[in-house]
């Protein structure tokens, strides 16, 4: 949730750059409902079916609490057409891209 | 006598110091989870490392139990950072997403159930899509 925490507080920035920030997890809508109200500012999007987790293979088994499956910490960056055009996936699942890092692939790879 | 008070000085700040570096990395990661920094803390067995080689000098100059049992002490706390910090790490990103071409097309929903998938991601905004492991 830290990451969550640094994405909305710079969402001015993302604006400005005319981008939103998707968040993704494979929890179901009632909780996705609850981070959403955590998180105004970003858009939530509940994942329990894997439907968008397994078209890009990031899901990470057994890696939950429960012995559940999660998703494997992931950033994509696609443009207005649907394109692909930043894939970042974090060397350890203790990393993450900071919000600077993200802004700063933004100024380099969107138009 | 003083040239042997001198060593066995020298030799228990070493080993003070080697014995503080251990908790000085796990006291560096938690000010950087505060700081919402979200890095492998490569420091912290670092910091540990050079513990137990500050250690293993005081041992040289003065070999006691409790310098025997703080070197034990840090080698395993040491260790156990390393293998804890190398099981986490993620294997490099093979999938079916590929830089210039369209996101695969699925299926998901967002926060309020109406239905999202991949013709969401065309139109008037760019979008940075975050996969996050959950509320726990």
């Amino acid at each position: 949730m830290t990451e969550l925490v640094e994405l909305e507080r710079r969402h001015a920035e993302f604006a400005k750059r005319n981008a939103r920030v998707i968040v993704v997890s494979v929890e179901g809508v009632d909780d996705a409902r609850k981070t959403q109200a955590d998180f105004p500012h970003l858009t939530l999007v509940s994942d329990d079916a894997h439907g968008l987790s397994e078209a890009a293979e990031l899901i990470h088994p057994h890696a939950g609490p429960n012995g559940g499956d999660t998703d494997v910490p992931t950033t994509f960056l696609v443009d207005r057409a649907g394109i692909v055009r930043c894939v970042y996936r974090s060397p350890s699942v203790i990393e993450r891209l900071s919000p600077d890092a993200l802004l700063k692939a933004m100024d380099q790879r969107l138009r | 006598m003083s040239t042997i008070s001198r060593s066995a000085s020298r030799g228990r700040f070493l080993l003070w110091l080697g014995i503080a570096l251990a908790p000085l990395g796990i006291a560096g990661y938690v000010a950087q989870l505060c700081l919402h920094w979200l890095v492998v803390p490569w420091y912290m067995p670092a910091l540990a490392c050079l513990g137990v080689a500050l250690v293993g000098v005081s041992l040289w100059e003065r070999r006691t139990v409790w310098r025997v049992l703080a070197l034990v002490a840090l080698v395993g706390l040491g260790g156990f950072e390393v293998m804890a910090l190398s099981a986490m790490r993620l294997p490099r990103y093979t999938g079916p997403v590929a830089l210039g071409k369209p996101f695969p097309s699925f299926e998901a929903k967002l926060a309020d159930g109406t239905p999202f998938t991949q013709a969401g991601l065309a139109g008037d905004q760019h979008t940075a899509m975050v996969f996050f492991r959950g509320r726990w």
